[in-house]
């Protein structure tokens, strides 16, 4: 370890490094699937605690004092805008890590990975399945 | 089926709930555990929600928690995508099955498995954190020509379903500045406790990630950096799963989700940089204590002796 002194963000010879390994290793891992996801991650959670948040401001400012349960598809039913606003904010943070799964699946799909389109639709399919359960 | 009924959430219990995700996210961040384990026990026994609001509530936290760590591992690229969906099966059917189970029983065998979960991880946590030694880890490379041609080498053996799979991988250690590579062995050990860590996640609220990190590195030999980002992204699409069930249940009070996650949030992020000038050993130490004392309250609470 010694002879390899550690390098920074801004060294150059460090970036070279990460970028040559990210060529090799697109090979077989998926630093583009990285990416996406990272930037799918993170709008959803940014767009899902602004809704929170602003949810939660009106909610505090109608001076509404009752915390009520909220079912997923019940979401356009009668309720204070607070409420529903986070309502909404929960629904869409419920949907980004699902989302980030489906970017993997295309990711892959352009890759015809066969096996790995496989097993990400079957990690799909129980996401949905917990709905249909839920909901039964 | 509607269990309709309410809590009381005012501007002070607003305020003290978002203190209260800012607190678990921190600590989380770390001392290196999710936050739920802090989330669940304090809504239950301090702000005295139903046991049921209180995991969904920690559900939603798990998730956001997930989305800001797993952003920023997928970032650096230690991420092993193929790794997390493929035991992403395994945690998905224990979270769905977690979740069937937890709407069904008694909040107060919710509250006896949590105690117990409790004490496990306050075991974990005392202990620390163990790092290195387990994994098949090569430093195969100093330089990028090396690094091309070393890991196509490596990369390109082919042994059991594991290898055939792809599941090992590489990643550029930027703190060393070295290319790192793995193999993946002991598929079956990943796929069994992943399914106990969905099954604990939708039962409890917990992200699981004290589980499945040991169980891809002790268990699968996967460096412990690319174990950790992998189960950080894993445990948002496990906690998905029953949040699912809650979510349509009608278990989610968006009114104390809300101000919990949006604590967790900053308080995960705030965790994580002063993580490197906080000593994470001594505040585990104490959490543990804690942990302890609180899962001894659980249990009393699960057995009705105390209804604090």
């Amino acid at each position: 370890m010694s002879e390899h002194p550690p390098r920074g963000h801004g060294d150059p010879g460090g970036d070279d490094l990460g970028r040559e390994t990210e060529r090799v290793l697109d090979l077989r891992a998926d630093p583009r699937t990285n990416t996406v996801v990272k930037w799918v991650l993170r709008t959803g959670l940014l767009v899902a605690l602004v809704l929170l948040l602003v949810g939660l401001v009106l909610q505090l400012v109608g001076g509404n004092q009752h915390a009520v349960e909220v079912k997923m598809f019940d979401l356009l039913a009668p309720r204070p805008l607070g409420e529903r606003v986070m309502a909404v904010g929960v629904l869409v943070l419920t949907l980004t890590p699902a989302s980030g799964v489906l970017a993997v699946l295309f990711s892959w799909a352009r890759e015809r990975d066969r096996l790995y389109v496989g097993v990400g639709c079957v990690v799909v399919a129980v996401l949905a399945a917990s709905v249909v359960v839920g909901l039964g | 089926m509607g269990v309709v009924f309410h809590e009381h959430v005012d501007a002070a219990i607003a305020v003290a709930l978002v203190v209260l995700g800012l607190g678990a996210g921190w600590l989380g961040a770390v001392v290196g555990i999710g936050g739920g384990v802090v989330i669940v026990p304090a809504l239950v026994l301090g702000f005295g929600f139903d046991t049921k609001v209180a995991v969904a509530s920690s559900l939603v936290a798990v998730v956001a928690t997930s989305a800001a760590a797993g952003s920023a591992y997928a970032g650096a690229g230690q991420t092993n995508m193929r790794l997390a969906l493929v035991l992403e099966v395994a945690t998905t059917i224990g979270g769905l099955v977690g979740g069937v189970v937890a709407v069904l029983i008694a909040g107060s065998f919710i509250d006896g498995i949590f105690a117990i979960v409790m004490l496990l991880t306050a075991a974990l946590v005392f202990r620390g954190r163990k790092e290195g030694g387990a994994s098949d880890e090569q430093e195969v490379a100093v330089s990028a020509d090396e690094a091309g041609a070393v890991a196509v080498a490596t990369l390109g053996a082919r042994v059991g379903w594991e290898e055939r799979g792809h599941l090992g991988g590489g990643y550029h250690d930027q703190l060393r500045g070295v290319v790192l590579t793995y193999r993946a062995v002991r598929l079956w050990i990943g796929w069994a406790v992943s399914f106990v860590a969905g099954l604990l996640s939708g039962l409890l609220g917990l992200g699981g990630g004290f589980l499945k990190v040991p169980a891809m590195h002790l268990g699968m030999r996967i460096p412990i950096k690319v174990a950790a980002a992998t189960s950080n992204f894993m445990i948002g699409v496990t906690a998905v799963a029953s949040l699912f069930v809650y979510f349509t249940r009608g278990y989610v009070m968006p009114f104390v989700a809300a101000p919990v996650a949006l604590g967790i949030a900053v308080g995960a992020y705030a965790g994580a940089r002063s993580a490197q000038r906080v000593s994470g050993r001594t505040l585990g130490r104490i959490l543990a204590g804690i942990l302890v004392v609180v899962a001894i309250q659980m249990g009393l609470k699960a057995a009705g002796i105390a209804n604090v």
